[in-house]
């Protein structure tokens, strides 16, 4: 019985806490940012003056046609922003 | 840190906020200037002053680049920012957009955090604001003044004056600064002005490496994640404010259902090239055309035969005042003055567009090019600004935050076929081409394109090797300026269009004339003959450009000429062919008797795309000098001459192949020869390639 519950509480784990980069997130599906990984200080310092911090509400609402270029919602208004540097905003 | 030290006899008043919010429309508001205003994050990139009556008292405004934070990325904002640091003493007036009030706001705390007087200016432009504010509960929690008004209205802006009436203070410290650990930094560093100790602390927090040199700081323990501590200070902060005093209406800011069209991934470039054709086709064929006729109509038939009869009554026929009057300034001058509808409407449509707010959607579609070739998205808007004038396109590549992406964005800009080089495709590719020039003249501004991606990419892979470009960019709503802006814009470019006319050319023109017409013995030549000032150049230079099919010393000099400005180059053709409307010029184009003739179509073809890639104009290569630095303007220049004869000389000779052996087999040879060239890339790449060996994990 443990190890079932075990099993569950894994796989819910992951399923709840899978991090995701925001390249890889479903258009127009509400996500939070969980952080930031190998972005430049002044990009990361950017991001986080355009109101994109830790534990805000983002959502994908478009992208370009090689998928280079993200058309973001945060705070309220919309971002578009470089597929490079969205590699380096984690989501769950 | 800089101080002013210059006396000042006018107090000064800054305009600080984030990009697009409305700080120059304000800033043309108070002091009745026209300044440039658009659609698009940074339209300014330098800062501009002006002096304004404050309710009876005289003050400066200054209008500085829009910024989001007191730490720069880009070239614009740091002349923003260097600009406030130094005048820490002023009055500011920082304009937020109240549709977008949480991430403005985090721009004024930056501001309160410096320790500046600030006076929040609500800029409420819609009908239908997204957000509705309390301000007197917001000016109460921030302990500043809140105002709020429209900038392109008016409304609200007694208010201000009010507000700016008030003496100088500061106001306290913002709370959130309490929820970050500064005593720690401020142990570790030693600052002489205790005002600031905060201000520092919260740089050095933000990793800002330009703070930390100043006051050698560089070794200071930071706390983890130091950056996103402040920021997510700032914004608790404004979330709480928000639940104070601000009413959200849940609609998001700048998001539009003609998104879904504009941003479609497939449809997005192709509707961007369908509105610049059209664009094209309105402003040169169907109505622009009309207006241009009819302009060139009245001025040639009235005006031009009432001044010519005059003078000719006055002096003579023969007289070379008379000459002078009717070559150069009725010939000369009135072809180029025909165009002034045309060039009116380009500029409208260029402002629709910057308006419009479709530009920023533009950029996003391009980003997947641009990308590639180490330029940002950004770039599309210089690049198409170029399409109206090179000289202002070259100074908005500043916003680029890469320094080589910036000075590629600036030399790549001149081969952009500017407004004043559409009378030559016009004239004379109207003389050869017929009714199939709209072909002609589409292509000419593709093949500026095409030219400009193709250095681009050579560029990158050489010289110019950009870093990896932060391509970050806010998209504004889609607005609708009003038919009153529209009338500015075409007044203001009329207006500009009329004084180039009647200072720049009419003076260039009679130097032209006066140069054409007199020998380096200052005989008159219609009366004693042999060579002019400028034959003798021109003859001089004529055998370099026989290769391209236009070896006559007419066409040099006239090419010679357009280097001042590219209008010269048609007016003085017309001026040497003594024409002076456009039937008559493309008349005479094809008289092998008159100075300025080509032997074939594809000569004026050549002609045509030489004029459209050769040098830029002065005052583009001073403005290039002044943003990228002489080395590269020289560069630029001199690569441009270099492209646009080698681009002229092999589209001259494929023109001639069709013309000798028709289209087809041309094309056949063409797609051949490209055929063995992919081959030979291909197989170059092949061997050059390092081969894996055989369980090869990466050699050490």
């Amino acid at each position: 019985m443990d190890l079932i519950f075990a099993v569950l509480f894994c796989a819910a784990d992951k399923y709840i806490f899978f991090m995701i980069n925001l390249t890889e997130a479903k258009l127009n599906k509400d996500y939070y940012v969980s952080g930031f990984s190998g972005l430049p200080d002044k990009i990361f310092r950017r991001l986080c003056d355009l109101g994109l911090t830790e534990g805000e509400r983002v959502c994908v609402r478009g992208k370009s046609l090689m998928k280079k270029a993200l058309l973001i919602e945060v705070r309220g208004y919309e971002l578009s922003l470089k597929a490079d540097i969205a590699k380096g905003v984690m989501l769950k | 840190m800089k101080t002013n030290c210059k006396q000042q006899p006018l107090k000064e008043v800054l305009l600080v906020g984030n990009p697009n919010t409305g700080k120059t429309t304000l800033f043309n508001l108070l002091t009745g200037a026209n300044e440039h205003v658009g659609n698009w994050h940074g339209v300014t990139v330098e800062e501009k002053g002006r002096e304004f009556d404050c309710l009876g008292q005289k003050l400066r405004l200054v209008d500085l680049p829009g910024i989001y934070s007191m730490t720069a990325l880009s070239y614009e904002e740091q002349v923003a920012i260097d600009y406030i640091r130094a005048h820490s003493r002023t009055k500011i007036i920082n304009i937020c957009d109240l549709n977008n009030l949480q991430r403005n706001l985090s721009l004024t705390l930056g501001l309160l955090e410096y320790g500046l007087d600030v006076i929040l200016a609500v800029n409420c432009m819609d009908k239908k604001p997204l957000n509705k504010l309390d301000c007197k509960k917001l000016s109460s929690l921030l302990n500043i003044p809140v105002v709020e008004l429209n900038a392109s209205k008016g409304y609200g802006v007694e208010e201000l004056k009010k507000q700016l009436q008030t003496p100088f203070s500061l106001p306290p410290k913002p709370k959130h600064l309490s929820k970050l650990p500064l005593a720690s930094i401020k142990s570790q560093i030693e600052i002489s002005d205790a005002s600031r100790s905060d201000y520092f602390a919260v740089k050095l927090l933000e990793k800002d490496e330009t703070v930390a040199k100043e006051i050698h700081a560089e070794k200071v323990v930071l706390p983890e994640n130091s950056i996103s501590l402040v920021a997510k200070a700032r914004y608790d902060y404004i979330a709480f404010l928000q639940k104070q005093c601000i009413a959200s209406s849940g609609r998001v800011y700048g998001a539009s259902k003609l998104d879904k069209v504009f941003l479609n991934r497939f449809l997005a470039f192709p509707i961007f090239l369908l509105i610049l054709c059209g664009v094209f086709y309105l402003t040169f064929f169907s109505f622009g055309a009309w207006l241009s006729d009819g302009l060139n109509f009245l001025l040639d038939s009235t005006l031009g035969k009432l001044i010519s009869s005059a003078m000719t009554s006055a002096f003579g026929e023969s007289s070379w005042l008379t000459r002078l009057v009717c070559d150069a300034l009725i010939g000369g001058v009135g072809t180029v003055l025909s165009f002034l509808p045309q060039v009116g409407l380009l500029f409208l449509f260029l402002s629709l567009l910057e308006d419009s707010g479709y530009l920023s959607r533009v950029a996003f579609a391009s980003e997947d090019l641009f990308g590639k070739l180490g330029l940002s998205g950004k770039s599309i808007y210089t690049l198409l600004m170029g399409f109206g004038c090179s000289t202002t396109a070259v100074l908005t590549a500043r916003n680029m935050d890469d320094k080589k992406a910036k000075i590629k964005t600036a030399m790549l800009t001149p081969y952009m076929s500017c407004s004043a080089k559409f009378p030559i495709y016009v004239v004379i590719g109207g003389a050869f081409f017929g009714a199939s020039n709209v072909f002609v003249i589409l292509g000419l501004y593709l093949l500026g394109l095409a030219v400009s991606v193709l250095l681009s990419f050579i560029y990158e892979k050489t010289i110019l090797k950009s870093k990896q470009q932060s391509f970050i960019l806010e998209f504004p709503p889609y607005r609708w300026g009003g038919v009153k802006r529209l009338a500015s814009v075409l007044f203001e470019n009329i207006k500009t269009f009329l004084v180039r006319v009647g200072s720049l050319l009419i003076s260039m023109n009679v130097i032209v004339w006066l140069l054409s017409n007199f020998s380096f013995t200052f005989s008159y030549i219609p009366e004693s003959g042999g060579a002019s000032m400028l034959e003798s150049l021109g003859v001089i230079l004529a055998p370099l450009f026989a290769p391209l099919g236009f070896g006559t010393w007419g066409a040099a000099s006239a090419l010679l000429a357009g280097v001042i400005a590219k209008e010269v180059v048609i007016s003085s053709i017309a001026m040497f062919n003594l024409a002076s409307t456009e039937s008559q010029i493309a008349a005479s184009l094809t008289n092998p008797e008159s100075m300025v003739f080509f032997a074939s179509p594809s000569a004026a073809l050549s002609f045509l795309v030489f004029c459209l890639l050769y040098c830029p104009c002065i005052s583009t290569t001073a403005v290039l000098g002044k943003e990228i630095g002489k080395k590269w303007t020289a560069f630029a220049v001199v690569s441009q001459f270099i492209v646009a004869y080698i681009v002229t000389l092999f589209i001259y000779n494929v023109a001639r192949a069709v013309e000798s052996f028709g289209l087809w087999p041309v094309l056949g040879i063409l797609a051949g020869l490209l055929l063995i060239a992919g081959c030979v890339f291909k197989l170059i790449s092949t061997i050059k390639k390092p081969r894996a060996c055989r369980g090869c994990k990466g050699c050490k």
